[in-house]
C-alpha cells in the first residue's frame, strides 16, 4: 500500500483512518467523510467485523458483501478513495467498497421548458437517479447505459444512453470517439460537452439538444437518438438533432394536431421576425421609405422627426438596452430581477422616446424583437438567434435591403452547412422519417 | 432525390426568364421569336431528356470522373476548364446585371461598385461550400419563395390593364422563320438540367422521374415570361424598356399589403435567386476546374488556403473587374454572343454524355 498517497491524503481534514478491534482481529478503514455514507460502512463492514473470530471469516464477510471487491494493487488508490469508495485494510490484503454518499437525488420542477399539460418534473441533479427516470419510462432490454468518466481532475460521471435496436451505429461509434477524446481538465455541464466534442472552435448555432425533460428524452431514444446523461447536473443532451427538434416544445405532442401545426408557425414566424425586423426597420427608414404605403412611410417619419440621428444608431442603442435588461433579469436574484425588469422596460423605453433619442416605432419594434424571441422554445437556440440579426444589422445598414436579403441568405446557407452527428442540420425531410415526427408509428 | 433536380431546372428557369433572355427575344417579337420559342421548347426539352437518361445510367458519377476514364489528361482538362468557366460566366453575367438592377431600383444614390463588391463578396463565400450544403439551402430557399413567385405571376396575368388583344397582335407573326439568336436565348431557359453534369455526383441509385413536368413547366414559365411583358406594356412599346420584367412588375400593385408595389416583392425574391444561382454556378465551375488540378491546399504567406477559395476568389475578382467595365449596353451584347456560345457548348456537352453512357451501356 502507497504510504505516500495515504499520508497525503490525510492532509485534508474530511480523510478518515479508522483502526478497528475486536480483540481477535484488527482492521483499517480509509475513506472519506464527505463523500462515503456512514450507514452502509457500518452495516457492511462494521457490524459483521465485530461478530468476526478469524481472518478468513472477515474476508468472506467482504466478499459476499455488495460492491465490495479485492483492491488490485495496479490501480490508483487515490482516485478510488476520491470517487467515493472505502479501503479495507486486512492484515497485508486490501479490499475496496462502494460507499458513495448519495447527491441531490431529488427531481426538481422544470422551469427551463414548462409544458402546460405535460410531466411537471425535470431531471435531477444526480446521474443514477436520472437513469432510473429515463428507466422508469422506458421498461425496455434494448435500453442500453455506457458510462464514462468525463474530464482529467473533475473524472464527472457521464452515462451515455441509448436503444440499441435503434440507434444509428455510426452515430455512436463517432460519439464514442468523440468522447474518449475530451482532454479538459473540469467538465461540468452538457453545453460544455458539446463544446468540446465539437471540431471547430467558432460555433453559432447548437447543433445538440440540451433538455431538462425526462419526457423529450423518452421521445428521442424512442427515436433512435442519443442521450447523455452527466453527474451533477440536470440538463442532458439529445443527438443527433435537426434545426426543427429545437423549435418544438413538447407540448406539441400533447395538443391536438390543428393547435400543434398552428404554433408550430407562430414560431416559425417569430424566428424571421425576430432576425429580420431591426434590419427591415433600417433598410425601410433609411434606404427604402417607398417600400411600403405613403401614410406610413409618412408616419413612420413624423414619429422619427425628433430623433436627430441615423436610424441604426436608434437601433444600436434601443437593442443595446433591451439585450442589456434581458443579461441582467437573468442574472440577477430572482427578487430583483422583476425591478429591473419594470423600471428598464417601462421606465426607460418611455422616456427615450420622449427625450428623442429614439421613435415610438422603434419601441414597438424593439418590444417585438424581444418577445419573439422568447418564443424559441430551447433556451440555447434562443441564445443563438438572439445574435443572428447582428450581421444584419450590420449589412443592412451598409446596402440596405440588398445587405438584408443577402445576410438572411448567407444564415441560410450557413446553417445548412451544419451537421448534427453526420445527419444533416436544416433542409426539408419530404418523404423521409419524420425527425421531430412524434406520431410516428401511431396507426390512428 | 429527383426533385433536387427539379429545384434546379426551376431556378435555372425563373432566373434566365427574367433577365436577358425575354429582352433578347422581345427585341425579336416580329422576327420569328415566337417560332424560336417553339422549337426551344422541343429542343430544350428534347435535350434535358437525352441528358437525364444518359445519368441515370452513369450512376452517381460527375462529370469529371465519367471523362477520366474515357480520354487523356491532354484533352479531358481544356475540356472541363472550359466547361467551369461557362459555369462560371453564367453565374458573373446574373450578377453584374442584377448588381446594375438593384442600384437603379433599390439604391439609386450607392456606388454601383460597392454593391457589385457585396455580391462578389458573397458569392465567392457561398460558393467554397460543400454542394450538399447548398443543395439544402437551394431547396429551403425556392420552397420558401415559390408561393411568392406564383403570387406574382397569378396577379400579373389577372391585371386588369393586361391586354390579350396586344398578344392576338403576334399570332401574324408564328411562321417567321426562327433565328439563330433567339433560339440561343430561348433555350437558355431549359438548361438547368445540366447543372446535374456534376451534383449527379451526389445522388446514387438516383432517377429522375416525372419527366414530363420539363417541358410543361418550360412551356408555362417561358409564355409567362415573354407573353406578360407584352400584355402589360403593349407589343409595340415593350422592347424600349431596359429591365423588361422589372418595369413589368411595376405595372401591378397590391391593394391591401404591406408592400405596395409588387416590384420590391420581386426584387426580393430575385435578390435570394441570383445569390443561389451565383453560388450553385460558381460551385459547379470551380470544382470542374478543381478536378484537373491535383493540389488541395496552398500556401499563401504561410497561410494554408484551400484551392476551392482560391478559385472562387479569382471567379469574384474577375467578375468585379467586368463588373466595373462594363455597362448595360455592352453587357448585352456580350451576353447575346455568349449564348450562341453557351448553345453550341450544350449541345455538345450533351452529345459528350450521351455518347459516354452509350459506351458505357456497349463495353
Amino acid at each position: 500500500m502507497p504510504l505516500s498517497t495515504i499520508e497525503l491524503l490525510k492532509k485534508s481534514a474530511d480523510f478518515k483512518h479508522e483502526a478497528l478491534d475486536n480483540d481477535k482481529l484488527q482492521t483499517d478503514l480509509f475513506y472519506f467523510a464527505s463523500l462515503c455514507d456512514m450507514k452502509v460502512i457500518r452495516k457492511e463492514i462494521a457490524h459483521p467485523f465485530t461478530l468476526c473470530s478469524s481472518v478468513q471469516e472477515f474476508e468472506q464477510v467482504l466478499n459476499s458483501a455488495m460492491s465490495c471487491s479485492p483492491f488490485d494493487e495496479q490501480s490508483d488508490l487515490a482516485s478510488t478513495l476520491l470517487s467515493g469508495h472505502v479501503i479495507v485494510r486486512i492484515e497485508s490484503k486490501l479490499y475496496k467498497l462502494e460507499a458513495v454518499k448519495p447527491g441531490n437525488i431529488k427531481p426538481s420542477e422544470a422551469v427551463m421548458e414548462t409544458t402546460i399539460q405535460g410531466p411537471q418534473l425535470a431531471f435531477s441533479e444526480d446521474a443514477e437517479t436520472n437513469l432510473m427516470i429515463i428507466r422508469k419510462k422506458y421498461p425496455f432490454a434494448s435500453l442500453l447505459t455506457e458510462k464514462y468518466s468525463l474530464g482529467k481532475v473533475s473524472q464527472t460521471k457521464c452515462y451515455m444512453v441509448y436503444d440499441n435496436d435503434k440507434v444509428d451505429p455510426n452515430v455512436l461509434q463517432d460519439l464514442k470517439c468523440k468522447l474518449e477524446k475530451i482532454e479538459a481538465d473540469v467538465v461540468q455541464a452538457t453545453g460544455q460537452i458539446e463544446s468540446l466534442i465539437t471540431k471547430s472552435k467558432i460555433r453559432w448555432i447548437p447543433t445538440m439538444i440540451i433538455t431538462e425533460r425526462p419526457d423529450r428524452v423518452v421521445f428521442n431514444l424512442a427515436q433512435g437518438k442519443v442521450v447523455l446523461v452527466l453527474d451533477g447536473t440536470p440538463f442532458t443532451l439529445v443527438t443527433p438533432s435537426v434545426f426543427y427538434d429545437f423549435m418544438s416544445a413538447m407540448d406539441d405532442v400533447y395538443q391536438p394536431f390543428v393547435v400543434t401545426r398552428a404554433l408550430v408557425v407562430l414560431r416559425y414566424i417569430a424566428l424571421l421576425v425576430t432576425i429580420t425586423l431591426p434590419a427591415l426597420y433600417i433598410s425601410i427608414v433609411s434606404y427604402n421609405p417607398e417600400i411600403v404605403r405613403v401614410q406610413f412611410a409618412l408616419s413612420l417619419a413624423g414619429s422619427r422627426a425628433a430623433v436627430p440621428y441615423p436610424s441604426f444608431i436608434e437601433v444600436l442603442f434601443m437593442l443595446f438596452l433591451i439585450e442589456a435588461l434581458v443579461e441582467a433579469s437573468l442574472r440577477l436574484p430572482r427578487y430583483i430581477g422583476s425591478t429591473a425588469t419594470t423600471v428598464g422596460g417601462l421606465i426607460l423605453g418611455q422616456a427615450a422616446q420622449q427625450a428623442g433619442l429614439v421613435s415610438s416605432v422603434m419601441i414597438i419594434v424593439t418590444s417585438v424583437i424581444a418577445i419573439s424571441n422568447f418564443l424559441i422554445p430551447i433556451n440555447a437556440m434562443s441564445f443563438a438567434i438572439r445574435i443572428a440579426k447582428y450581421p444584419l444589422i450590420i449589412l443592412a445598414s451598409c446596402f440596405g435591403f440588398v445587405g438584408l436579403v443577402a445576410g438572411l441568405f448567407a444564415i441560410t446557407l450557413y446553417v445548412s452547412r451544419l451537421e448534427s452527428s453526420g445527419l444533416r442540420y436544416f433542409r426539408f425531410y419530404i418523404g423521409e422519417p419524420a425527425v421531430s415526427g412524434y406520431k410516428e408509428g401511431d396507426k390512428y | 432525390m429527383s426533385r433536387y433536380f427539379y429545384y434546379l431546372f426551376v431556378l435555372n428557369m425563373f432566373i434566365n426568364t427574367i433577365f436577358f433572355v425575354p429582352r433578347i427575344l422581345l427585341a425579336k417579337r416580329y422576327d420569328g421569336a415566337i417560332s424560336s420559342i417553339l422549337l426551344a421548347i422541343v429542343i430544350g426539352s428534347l435535350l434535358a431528356f437525352l441528358f437525364t437518361s444518359a445519368m441515370n445510367r452513369l450512376n452517381g458519377q460527375g462529370l469529371p470522373e465519367m471523362l477520366e476514364k474515357s480520354f487523356p489528361f491532354a484533352i479531358r482538362a481544356p475540356l472541363l476548364i472550359y466547361f467551369g468557366i461557362m459555369w462560371c460566366a453564367a453565374g458573373s453575367i446574373i450578377l453584374i446585371a442584377f448588381s446594375h438592377i438593384t442600384q437603379r431600383y433599390l439604391n439609386p444614390d450607392m456606388n454601383p461598385n460597392i454593391l457589385l463588391l457585396c455580391y462578389c463578396g458573397i458569392g465567392w463565400w457561398a460558393a467554397t461550400f460543400r454542394p450538399m450544403a447548398i443543395l439544402n439551402a437551394a431547396e429551403i430557399i425556392i420552397l420558401v419563395q415559390l408561393p411568392f413567385v406564383l403570387y406574382i405571376m397569378m396577379k400579373t396575368l389577372l391585371n386588369r390593364e393586361f391586354d390579350w388583344d396586344e398578344l392576338r397582335v403576334l399570332t401574324d407573326y408564328i411562321w417567321r422563320m426562327p433565328s439563330w439568336t433567339s433560339l440561343a436565348a430561348a433555350t437558355y431557359g431549359f438548361t438547368g438540367y445540366i447543372n446535374f453534369a456534376l451534383y449527379n455526383r451526389l445522388y446514387k441509385n438516383m432517377k429522375v422521374k416525372h419527366r414530363w413536368l420539363i417541358p410543361l413547366l418550360g412551356t408555362s414559365v417561358m409564355f409567362v415570361s415573354i407573353f406578360v411583358p407584352i400584355g402589360l406594356l403593349g407589343v409595340d412599346a415593350v422592347a424600349d424598356y431596359l429591365y423588361t420584367w422589372i418595369s413589368t412588375a411595376d405595372t401591378t400593385r397590391i391593394r391591401f399589403g404591406f408592400v405596395e408595389r409588387i416590384v420590391y416583392l420581386f426584387l426580393f425574391i430575385y435578390i435570394g435567386f441570383c445569390l443561389l444561382f451565383i453560388a450553385i454556378t460558381w460551385n459547379i465551375g470551380s470544382l470542374l476546374v478543381l478536378s484537373c488540378v491535383k493540389r488541395d491546399n496552398v500556401k499563401i504567406r504561410k497561410h494554408n488556403v484551400s484551392m476551392k477559395t482560391v478559385v472562387c476568389g479569382l471567379f469574384a475578382v474577375v467578375t468585379l473587374v467586368l463588373g466595373m467595365l462594363s455597362n448595360d449596353k455592352r453587357l448585352l451584347e456580350f451576353v447575346t454572343q455568349w449564348l450562341s456560345v453557351r448553345f453550341v457548348s450544350e449541345v455538345f456537352l450533351v452529345a459528350l454524355v450521351v455518347w459516354l453512357s452509350w459506351r458505357r451501356k456497349h463495353a
